[in-house]
Formats: C-alpha cells, sequence, structure tokens
C-alpha cells in the first residue's frame, strides 16, 4: 500500500499548492513559476528558495509544488480521455467483429505506425506551445493501446460460457455489452491506465526536451528537469554542484511514477483472475 | 552467460584502454556549432552559418582589412580601388566609375586540362603534375575578368538572396531592389510569367552595360553614387567569383541575354551548383555530408597566396552543449559554441581561450507593432481598453511606448542575463557605424517616469483600466525571454493591472505573425536585426532597417509604425543617402538616432555581440563585425 | 502459413495511403507563410520584403489547391524518392538510406543487453519474490524509468567520457572517420562495426566498438524496466504452474526447473515486448542520439519534425509503418513457433 499513501501524499501538496507556494503578483497564471533575478546559472538552496533554483532563477520548490498539480492534470486528463476513445473504438471493434472490426483495427493501425514523438512534435509545432496542446498531442497518439486491450479481452470473453447463456437467454447486444462483457473486461484497461498516467508526466518530460512542450518556466516536473540539462555535468572538477536542480525534480517524477507502478501492480494482483487464489 | 559477461567486460577493457595516448588530431581543426550549410551557391546564400562556405571555398574581388569593417585588402582584385589612386572616378554627369585590376594566375580548385579526344576534363589543380598544368585550358578553372563580370552578373539574376540582390540595388542606384521588380517596371506587367522576351533581355543589357570587361580590368559604372560599395562587394555571398566556364559546365546559366529567366529562383534543389563548388578560395571542399550535418574543407595548395596552415577543417553540427563541451574539454573539438552563461566556466578551464566582447552590428530589441491584425486575435485579448486586453493600435500612443521604453531595467538585461558582456543597444546604429554617438540619449529603468507617462496615456484611461497583451519571442531562444519576463515583471510592479503574457513561438508561427497579412498578428515582439555593410544607409543600412519605409522593420511593424515613419524620419534618410560627403551625413543620422529615442520607435535593448572558445593552442582568429563573426579559416593554425 | 502473411500485408497499402492523407491534412492546417518557415529558416531569408515572400510562397506552390498539392505527394512517392528534404538537404529516400545503417547498428547492438539483461533481471526477481532482491531490481528498473533519458546519458558521459575518457560520442573518432572513408575500406553495410569484421580491420573495428558503448548501455538502463517487469510477471504466472510444482514435486533442482521448465514459457510475453522495442530502437532515439552526437534517424525525424518538413516526415512515417508492420508479423510468426498452442489466424 506504499503506492496509496505516495499518491496521497502528491494529492495533498497539490492541494494546498496555492498555500505552499504563493503566486506572485505579476504572474498571469499561478503555473509559471516566478523568477527571482534573471542569472542563468542555478543557485543552491537557500531561506527564500528552499530547494533551490534552476537555470534561469526558476523557484525550484514552488516548480515542485505546482507541479503537483500539473502532473495530476495531465496524467489523469490525458488517461482518462485516451481510455474513454479507446475503449469506445475497441470495444465496438471487438463487438460486431467482422468488417467493422478490420476497418477500425487498421484505423488503430495507423494511429500506432505513427512515431509518438514525432507526432507530438508536429502537432504541437502546428497547435502551439501549452499545456493544453501538450495534453491533445499525447490524447490524439495514446488511445491505442486501450482499444487494443479492450478488444482483445473482449474477444477472449465472448466466447465464455457465461456470455453465450445470457446470450441464449435472449439478452440485447446492449444488455449484453454493459453487464456481462465490459465490466469484466475493463479490468486490464484499468491497470494499464494507472501505469500509464505516471508515464504521461514522462512523454511531456521527453517533449520539453525536445523544445515543443510547455513555454519555459511553466510548473511542470518535466520542463524542471530539461533546464537542468546543461548543469547535470556540475562544474570544473565539482560534477554535484548543481545536484539539486536534478535531484528535487527527478525525486518527484520518480515518486509518483512509482507511487502509479504500485497501484497498477497491485491492482492487477487483485484483479487478474488468474492471479486470484494462487496468492499464499 | 557468466562467460559472455566476463568476454564483453574484457573486450571493453582493451576498448578502452587502446583509447589514452592518442593523438588529437593536429593540421584538422574541429569546429562544433549549432548550425548547418544550407547550399554551395554563393548566390543562394544568405544567413551567417551559409557563409562559412563561400567565404573560405571562394574569393571576391576585395576583403575586409582585419577588424575594420569599412577598410579594404586586394582579394582577386589585385588592388583596391580608391580616389587616391585614382580607381574611383566621378564623371561630371555624376556617374561613378570602379576600376579592379585583376591578379593574374588565380586558379580554382579544380581546372579543365585538354584530353587527348580534344574535349574538356575537369581535374583537381592539386593532383595535376607540373607537366600536366601546362595542358590547363586557358580560362577554364583559371579567373579572369570575364568571370568578375558572370559572377555578378549571376548572383543579381538568380535574384534569390537579398544579399545577392543587394548588388542589383547598387547597380541601379537603388532605383529596383532586385531584377523582377526592375522587369515588372520596365515592362508594366503584373506578373513576372507576362514580362516580354524583349524586356527581359533589356533587364540584362542595362545591367551588362554596368560591368565593363577591359583586358584584364573590370570596371563597374553606377549612375549614382552609392556609399557601399566596396562594402558590398567584400561581402562573403552573391559577389564571390565563379568560375564561369566551370559553372556552364555544370548547367548554371550560360551568361546570354535571353536565357536568365530560365535560371531565376531556383529551388534549392533545382539549383546546378547547389551541393558542387569549384572556388579559387583557400579550401575545397572535400566532404559534404548532409545528413549528419557535417562539411570538411581541405587546404587548396594552389592557392594564389600562400596556402592556408590547415590541412583540414571539419564543420560539425552538435546540438547538445554539455556534448560539445566534453569533447573541447578531451581536445577532441578545437572550437565550440558556447552558450553565454558558461563563458566564465570555460575560461577557467585549462588549455581554454575564450576572446569576449566581439561586437556584431545587429542589435536585439522589443517591437511596437502597430496596429495588429484583429480578427479574433489572441494577442489582443478582448480587443479593448478594459483590462483584459488592448486596442489594435495600443501603441500608437507615444506616452504608452515611452512608459514601455522606460520600464525595462536594462542593467538586469545587460548585467545578468549578458554577464557583462555588452552594452545596451542605443538606437539602431551600432558603435563604429556613422551616426553612433557614445552620448546619445537612452532609456534608463525608472519606474517614475514610466508612471508618468502611462497615467498621461489614454486620457488616464490607461493607468485605471490597465491592459493585458501577449508579447511573443522565437521559441528556445531564453535571452529573449528573459528579456520579456524583465518587463512583465516591472510592468506589474508599477501597476499590477498591467499585464504581459509571454508566448515562445516556433520560427513558423512567428514568422506568420509578422508577415503572414497584410497587418501584424502581435503587438509585441523580440527580434534581432542588423544591417549588412557598414554604411547606415542605403537598402541594407543600419538606419535604413529600422527608420526606412521600405526597410525591414516598418515591413513588419504595421501601417501605424509606416505613417511614423513616412512623416518623421524619411524626409531625413532620403536626403542623407543622396549625400556623398561623410562630414555632411554623419550628422544627419545622429540625428536620426536621436530621434529614434524621442518618438520611441522601439524598445532598444542591446547590442548583438559574439566569443570565441577555443582551445589555447588555435591562433589566428581575427573577429570582424560586418561578417558577424563568420570564421575565416585561411590564417588559422594549431600550435602548441 | 503463407496465406496468414499474405492476410497480414494487404492491408499495408491501406495503411500507408490513410497515413499519407493523414500528414497531409496535418500540413494544410498551416497557412502558407507558416509553411514558408521551413524555406526560409530564419529572419536572413526574408529580407526581401512582402513582394518576395509572396513569390516565394509561389515558387514552392505552397498556395496551390488542395489536389494539385496532394497530386504532387502522390507523385513524389510513386517515383519512389519521397520528395526532397529541405532539413536534410537531399531526397527522402536517400536521407533514410544514409542515416538507416547508423539506427540499425545502435538498435541491434543495445538489442543483445537489454533482452540478456532483463531475462537475468527478471529471473532473479522472481526468483526471490517479494524479497530484498526482487524490492531492490524493480527500484533499480523503475528508476530507469522514471528518470528521462538524457539524464543518465549525460550522467555516463560525463563519468566515462569527461573523467575516463574511455568511451568518446559520436560513430567514430577523427582518424578513423578518415580511415573508413579511404579508399582501401570497401563498405558493405554502412554499419562501422560490421564493415570493420568483413575488412578485417581491428582498429576501426575498436574504435566503433568503444563509441557505441555508451549509447547502447543508456538504452538498455532506460528500456530495462518494461521488459523486466514483463519478464518478471511472465516468470511468476510460470512458477506458479502445475507442470512446474510437478517438477519440483518429482526433486528437480531448482536452478534446472527455473532455467529448463519455466523460463521457456515465460519467455513467450518477452518476445512481444522485443518485437516492442526493437521496433521502438530502429524508429531512431533522438534524445539518445542528440546526447551522444549520434547521428541517425531519431534526430533527422524530430529535425524534420520540428521544422515541419512534411515530405521528411511523411517518408519517415511510412518507413517506419511499414518497419512495425514486418516486425509485427515476424513477432507473431516467432510466437507461433515457440508455442505450439498458439494458432495463426
Amino acid at each position: 500500500m506504499t503506492g496509496i499513501v505516495l499518491l496521497l501524499f502528491f494529492v495533498v501538496i497539490g492541494a494546498l499548492a496555492p498555500v505552499l507556494a504563493v503566486p506572485k503578483v505579476y504572474q498571469i497564471s499561478p503555473y509559471q513559476i516566478p523568477r527571482d533575478g534573471f542569472w542563468q546559472a542555478p543557485r543552491p538552496p537557500t531561506r527564500e528558495h528552499p530547494l533551490g533554483t534552476t537555470q534561469g532563477q526558476f523557484d525550484i520548490f514552488y516548480g515542485i509544488v505546482w507541479g503537483t498539480r500539473t502532473a495530476f492534470r495531465i496524467g489523469l486528463g490525458v488517461v482518462a480521455v485516451a481510455a474513454c476513445i479507446g475503449v469506445i473504438i475497441g470495444s465496438t471493434a471487438a463487438f460486431y467483429g467482422g468488417m467493422i472490426d478490420e476497418i477500425l483495427m487498421r484505423f488503430v493501425d495507423v494511429f500506432m505506425s505513427f512515431p509518438f514523438l514525432i507526432a507530438a512534435m508536429v502537432l504541437t509545432t502546428i497547435l502551439g506551445k501549452g499545456i493544453y496542446q501538450v495534453m491533445i498531442a499525447l490524447v490524439a497518439f495514446g488511445w491505442m493501446e486501450y482499444a487494443r486491450v479492450i478488444r482483445s479481452e473482449i474477444l477472449h470473453i465472448k466466447e465464455m460460457e457465461y456470455v453465450q447463456a445470457a446470450r441464449a437467454a435472449g439478452a440485447s447486444d446492449f444488455r449484453l455489452i454493459s453487464r456481462h462483457i465490459l465490466p469484466n473486461a475493463f479490468y486490464p484497461v484499468l491497470v494499464q491506465a494507472t501505469m500509464a498516467t505516471g508515464s504521461m508526466v514522462l512523454a511531456a518530460s521527453a517533449l520539453s526536451f525536445l523544445g515543443v512542450g510547455t513555454e519555459p518556466g511553466y510548473a511542470d516536473w518535466g520542463q524542471l528537469i530539461s533546464l537542468a540539462r546543461n548543469w547535470i555535468i556540475g562544474q570544473g572538477g565539482n560534477p554535484f554542484k548543481y545536484w539539486y536542480t536534478l535531484v528535487c525534480p527527478g525525486a518527484a517524477i520518480f515518486l509518483f511514477v512509482l507511487a502509479w507502478n504500485l497501484v497498477g501492480d497491485a491492482l492487477r494482483d487483485i484483479l487478474d483472475p488468474r492471479m486470484r487464489g494462487k496468492r499464499a | 552467460m557468466r562467460r559472455w559477461l566476463f568476454l564483453s567486460l574484457v573486450l571493453l577493457l582493451i576498448a578502452g584502454v587502446t583509447a589514452l595516448g592518442e593523438v588529437k588530431n593536429p593540421g584538422t581543426l574541429v569546429f562544433l556549432w549549432t548550425s548547418d550549410l544550407r547550399t554551395m551557391d554563393p548566390a543562394y546564400v544568405a544567413s551567417t552559418p551559409g557563409s562559412y562556405a563561400p567565404f573560405n571555398l571562394y574569393d571576391r574581388l576585395l576583403n575586409y582589412k582585419g577588424e575594420s569593417i569599412d577598410e579594404f585588402i586586394p582579394g582577386i582584385a589585385s588592388v583596391v580601388p580608391s580616389v587616391e589612386n585614382a580607381l574611383i572616378t566621378q564623371a561630371p554627369d555624376g556617374r561613378v566609375f570602379y576600376t579592379f585590376p585583376i591578379q593574374e594566375g588565380v586558379y580554382c580548385h579544380q581546372v579543365g586540362v585538354r584530353a587527348a579526344d580534344g574535349s574538356i576534363e575537369w581535374k583537381y589543380y592539386d593532383e595535376l603534375s607540373a607537366a600536366e598544368r601546362k595542358n590547363i585550358v586557358p580560362g577554364f578553372g583559371e579567373i579572369t575578368a570575364g568571370d568578375v563580370k558572370y559572377s555578378l552578373m549571376r548572383a543579381m539574376l538568380l535574384g534569390f538572396s537579398w544579399m545577392a540582390n543587394a548588388i542589383t540595388a547598387m547597380m541601379t542606384g537603388n532605383d529596383y531592389p532586385d531584377v523582377e521588380a526592375m522587369a515588372l517596371a520596365l515592362s508594366g506587367a503584373e506578373n513576372l510569367d507576362d514580362v516580354d522576351d524583349a524586356t527581359l533581355i533589356q533587364v540584362h543589357d542595362i545591367l551588362s552595360e554596368k560591368i565593363v570587361v577591359k583586358d584584364n580590368t573590370v570596371e563597374i559604372v553606377l549612375d549614382k553614387p552609392f556609399p557601399a560599395t566596396l562594402g558590398i562587394l567584400a561581402l562573403p555571398f552573391g559577389a564571390s567569383i565563379l568560375d564561369k566556364e566551370w559553372a556552364v559546365a555544370q548547367g548554371a546559366w550560360p551568361g546570354t541575354a535571353d536565357t536568365w529567366i530560365d535560371y531565376f529562383k531556383p529551388t534549392l534543389e533545382e539549383n546546378p551548383l547547389f551541393s558542387v563548388e569549384n572556388g579559387s578560395g583557400p579550401f575545397m571542399l572535400e566532404e559534404w555530408n548532409r545528413p549528419e550535418k557535417k562539411a570538411v574543407f581541405k587546404r587548396f595548395a594552389g592557392y594564389f597566396r600562400e596556402p592556408a596552415k590547415l590541412e583540414r577543417v571539419v564543420l560539425r553540427s552538435v546540438t547538445e552543449w554539455t556534448t560539445r563541451l566534453l569533447q573541447l574539454e578531451a581536445g577532441d573539438a578545437d572550437v565550440i559554441a558556447t552558450p553565454v552563461e558558461f563563458l566564465d566556466e570555460v575560461e577557467a578551464m585549462e588549455g581554454v581561450q575564450v576572446l569576449r566582447g566581439l561586437p556584431m552590428v545587429s542589435t536585439t530589441n522589443t517591437f511596437f507593432l502597430w496596429p495588429v491584425r484583429n480578427s479574433g486575435n489572441a494577442a489582443l485579448g478582448s480587443g479593448k481598453l478594459d483590462g483584459e486586453g488592448i486596442p489594435p493600435d495600443f501603441f500608437a500612443d507615444i506616452d504608452v511606448r515611452k512608459g514601455f521604453c522606460y520600464s525595462m531595467d536594462y542593467g538586469v538585461l545587460i548585467e545578468q542575463i549578458h554577464l557583462g558582456n555588452t552594452l545596451q543597444a542605443r538606437g539602431p546604429t551600432v558603435k563604429g557605424i556613422m551616426g553612433y554617438r557614445e552620448d546619445s540619449p537612452v532609456y534608463s529603468y525608472d519606474p517614475e517616469k514610466a508612471a508618468e507617462h502611462f497615467k498621461k496615456a489614454y486620457n488616464g484611461e490607461l493607468w485605471e483600466k490597465g491592459f493585458k497583451l501577449t508579447g511573443y519571442y522565437i521559441a528556445g531562444i531564453t535571452t529573449w525571454q528573459s528579456a520579456l519576463q524583465v518587463l512583465q515583471q516591472n510592468l506589474a510592479m508599477i501597476n499590477p493591472k498591467f499585464k504581459i503574457d509571454i508566448q515562445g513561438v516556433q520560427w513558423s508561427a512567428f514568422s506568420d505573425l509578422l508577415w503572414g497579412g497584410d497587418e501584424p498578428g502581435a503587438a509585441l515582439i523580440v527580434c534581432n536585426w542588423g544591417p549588412d555593410y557598414s554604411d547606415p544607409g542605403g537598402p541594407l543600412g543600419a538606419a535604413s532597417y529600422y527608420l526606412d519605409v521600405n526597410g525591414a522593420v516598418a515591413g513588419f511593424a504595421g501601417d501605424g509604425y509606416r505613417q511614423l515613419i513616412t512623416e518623421k524620419f524619411q524626409p531625413l534618410l532620403d536626403q542623407a543617402w543622396a549625400m556623398v560627403d561623410p562630414a555632411q551625413r554623419e550628422p544627419i543620422y545622429a540625428q536620426l538616432q536621436a530621434m529614434s529615442h524621442e518618438y520611441a520607435t522601439t524598445l532598444f535593448m542591446w547590442q548583438d555581440y559574439t566569443y570565441v572558445v577555443a582551445r589555447d593552442w588555435v591562433k589566428g582568429y581575427t573577429h570582424n563585425a560586418i561578417t558577424y563573426g563568420a570564421w575565416y579559416f585561411y590564417p588559422i593554425s594549431k600550435e602548441e | 502459413m503463407l496465406a496468414y502473411i499474405v492476410r497480414r500485408l494487404v492491408f499495408l497499402p491501406v495503411v500507408l495511403f490513410v497515413l499519407i492523407l493523414m500528414i497531409f491534412s496535418l500540413q494544410m492546417l498551416l497557412t502558407p507563410m507558416q509553411r514558408l518557415a521551413l524555406y526560409a529558416p530564419s529572419p536572413d531569408y526574408l529580407k526581401g520584403g512582402q513582394t518576395f515572400i509572396d513569390s516565394l510562397i509561389d515558387l514552392y506552390g505552397l498556395n496551390d489547391p488542395f489536389h494539385i498539392q496532394f497530386g504532387r505527394w502522390i507523385g513524389y512517392i510513386v517515383r519512389g524518392n519521397l520528395g526532397w528534404s529541405q532539413t536534410a538537404r537531399m531526397p527522402v529516400g536517400t536521407a533514410l538510406g544514409a542515416l538507416f545503417p547508423a539506427t540499425a547498428e545502435l538498435a541491434l547492438f543495445a538489442m543483445i543487453p537489454v533482452v540478456l539483461g532483463a531475462i537475468w533481471l527478471g529471473t532473479k526477481a522472481a526468483t526471490h519474490h517479494d524479497r530484498l532482491v526482487d524490492h531492490s531490481v524493480r527500484v533499480f528498473t523503475i528508476l530507469g524509468w522514471s528518470f528521462p533519458t538524457f539524464v543518465f546519458g549525460l550522467l555516463v558521459l560525463m563519468i566515462f567520457y569527461g573523467s575516463l575518457r574511455w568511451f568518446p560520442p559520436g560513430r567514430l573518432s577523427q582518424w578513423a572517420v578518415l580511415e573508413v572513408s579511404s579508399a582501401s575500406f570497401q563498405r558493405y553495410t554502412g554499419m562501422n562495426l560490421i564493415d570493420a569484421i568483413l575488412n578485417g580491420n581491428g582498429r576501426v573495428l575498436l574504435d566503433s566498438l568503444r563509441h557505441l558503448v555508451l549509447p547502447v548501455i543508456t538504452l538498455a538502463y532506460v528500456n530495462w524496466a518494461s521488459m523486466v517487469r514483463i519478464m518478471r510477471s511472465s516468470m511468476l504466472e510460470t512458477l506458479q504452474q502445475d507442470y512446474v510444482t510437478t517438477a519440483r514435486a518429482k526433486g528437480v533442482k531448482e536452478r534446472v526447473v527455473e532455467n529448463r521448465h519455466a523460463r521457456r514459457n515465460a519467455l513467450l510475453p518477452v518476445t512481444t515486448v522485443s518485437g516492442i522495442i526493437v521496433a521502438y530502437l530502429m524508429g531512431g532515439v533522438v534524445i539518445t542520439e542528440t546526447i551522444f552526437d549520434y547521428h541517425g534517424l531519431g534526430r533527422f525525424a524530430a529535425n524534420a519534425a520540428a521544422n515541419l518538413d512534411f515530405p521528411a516526415v511523411l517518408g519517415f512515417a511510412l518507413y517506419f509503418a511499414v518497419l512495425l508492420v514486418f516486425i509485427n508479423l515476424l513477432v507473431d510468426l516467432l510466437y507461433a513457433y515457440l508455442d505450439p498452442r498458439v494458432k495463426l489466424g
């Protein structure tokens, strides 16, 4: 249950963001990290900046606190929408089979064969930079896995006896789907979704690194890490001089991803019928 | 399993150990930058990184003298024309004659050799023996006066890069910016496709009359004085000299009056001289690996002067800073492009030299644009002066502009963002260009004065209601973003209702904002702009760029800006350009500089600069502001 | 079997066509001025004023009607060279061909530690389920997954190149580049390591190996997480199976049980994931390539995407789609071969 505890910890931080890290008056949005000066070189932790400042004097503590909200927004927002789209398409394909299945699955193939980073880059170049644009790009090229997973689950379940029985008893298509098939087929999607929530943050971070993510200075852990890029090597003989620029946001990402992974693993252990009953 | 692991570890160790004690490329300069070469055709090149190719592979009539931006030394021309040596003369009717005597014995990297069957083969000059060199067909791979004329004509008639078009402007006394405009004007047609053949031939002939070949001198005849003539001919762009015979053999314009239109404005790939070169410069193109963004120049032993000291120059594009730094440290790289914030650290490294404070003639500024595209424009917010937006002609009010100018903290810009490496810009012209005065008025950070002006603006409404607008910069340029943030913070401190939203946009979107319609799409942008020769006037001059209604800035800053320019600045500019005597022109340009401050036409920020980060053993670099720091590898050497 | 293969491949042209249509539509979402940015990548190229800009838009046909532009695209593809890439400054097909060996070399050599390491780690974790080893492995791999690639890459570059000077970035040292491009070195595949072996050139072989080490380690570490997880859970599942319990009951040694009985079956899901990872690696790994100054398809594609070089983006997407289809097919065939219970079709 470490996963749940970690997640709760993040939820609390995110909820308390306006209190923990107060936005300055000139900020257009609280997600814009305030800058204390404009020197490029990061500064170590001080009273005023408990976790130090990163390149350009962006306050790391502020960035991590508000970045929690961003992480949840990106993670949950993208996964929720992508999973919905994927489930609708996948279950339609699986249930009706035949030509519809083929067409929809080719459609999935087309999206899958578009390399993700490139697609996201093109999309964000067209749509512009910003958190919503990033989310749109991630959704547009992230729903396919859910479609495939639910489709294979449904195909599996469709042949099962209890479904055949219900059909023989005269249940309508809709009832079959909603009452018998979907509730059972949904588990792998749930497991996948929980684990993907963590990795959405990573995808956004890769986009930041490539220069097509959110506006520089946006409170996003991935942004913070990509701001640390030139300082990882330290200075002169001291490679750890700017450790805080990397370790702080890195720890946040790591714990967040770990939390979702643990939750996802636990869910699978609980929900997967093949594992049920085998635990000592 | 374990055995494999052990074996691979041993292999790795061997590999690692053999690494130690490697010799670091003597005679080869490894140059790591973040840019890329675009084409080998000098007439096509328009940017500073692109100029590295023609600069080193081709020669020009003249070269800039060391660091000076208005003194010259001979290149292919054996003497620099001047009034003193009577190679520049002015006729009573006002025409100016420039005479360039051409060096003899200037060979290109490849020469035409008569083969056994009578045909002409192109071979590398360096690879020919002395006996074979006797078989070189005269003029084939040898620079003659005819080649000079051909090169200049071709650049003008290719009409692609702005730099090449500057030659056209020069030849026509600024009557026509390029040959297309000339053809359209002379024929009255709307479209180049509709121009009749006779006019096309006429365009060629008009230009051809201005370049006269006599034995081995080239005479350029201008109808009106054009002060920047020598400067343009010394720039490593369209004025580079090709060998006509070779170019024609590659499929370029044959040099006749009726065919130039077929070779006009080719696309990058259609250009026959796109990936091949045959200059007379100190280096040859050994390899241009485009997918890997790597170019290798090799020393040309047959250079008409002393051969270069370096045997090879390797230009590689490495986008990751840390990787570049580590390679410099290891000695695998000799020169690297460096972000300004690392200069101090790099200077402290052993074996590394940093040349600082190398000025460039451009400035980076925040531009006011008005009136702005109105329909559904996010940059305007609500589109009204209600605190949630701005009206389209927001910056038409001079008090608003002055308020902004007083709100920028120039000290922070210079000290914190540029770490003291440059100066505040005082206007369109920078130090070294006529019209620059060290004591001209500049704005400083003064929140009180700013508040004063803001309170006056829009009859006090602005101060009451506040505003919200979006400022744009090109994504990835952190100094520009920082500048906008300084403005954002300071404005909010003056009045919390003054809000600026900052957006970094890709170049495609940025250029769309500025040139994508009749009106600009943004009210506030950061950009840098600079002249291409040292004279402040004319089509490419510093003052003209900013203050001429046909200048680049007026081209994107909006109708309101253009009106202001036409009313106040244009008459003086025209006046100064028509004069010849520098003593008369200088005060006018100085006045224009002061006026740009008085009318707050633009928020001038800093003078652009560059620096060189290289290993200690790299010697011989000379900086020239007008070439924007492009490296001329000829005098460079690697010595302990 | 053949019928199955044919059936899988028959939809490939359809997929490709839809891909072309999709990318083309994306391109048409941009205004002509935005698209011009590809041909005029900085303000220097636009100094001619509005008329100059308009003439450039005409020159590149950016304002032509939809069907004319689309027809032009189809023309490029049918002619086989996929059009001209402004960012690579050569035909798209040629650029893909020039960069493919580098990417293939990296992908193939990275797969070795990825697969072998993942199998080993996953097995260890599964056989020591819920004990310290298991937890360490999981933390170790999740750490690798949650840190962006460039962090790990820069760290190893700093240690192994910056401090130790053992393994440099790039593909070859300067002297090796000269040797490889000289007449005495015959190019067979474009992959330096293999060509060096075929040419019998030990020095180039070692140099090439040295340059591959760091990117391979980086790729291995960041990809272990998913492989190890699959291997671990698959191994766990297999170890619960009845036949394993039987083997144990019969007194078979634990190690033999692991290796011969459980692992072979546990490898099946790993095969699928390997396919995915190979495809991803062959698609170019832009961040790794950027850090290690390794010029492969990843950087080419990312550069094309950032500059809106649509012919290059399209060419790359088509390459990747075809690659994916073939790899998926291969994986399914391999799967059917390994698991007799699986029926194709």
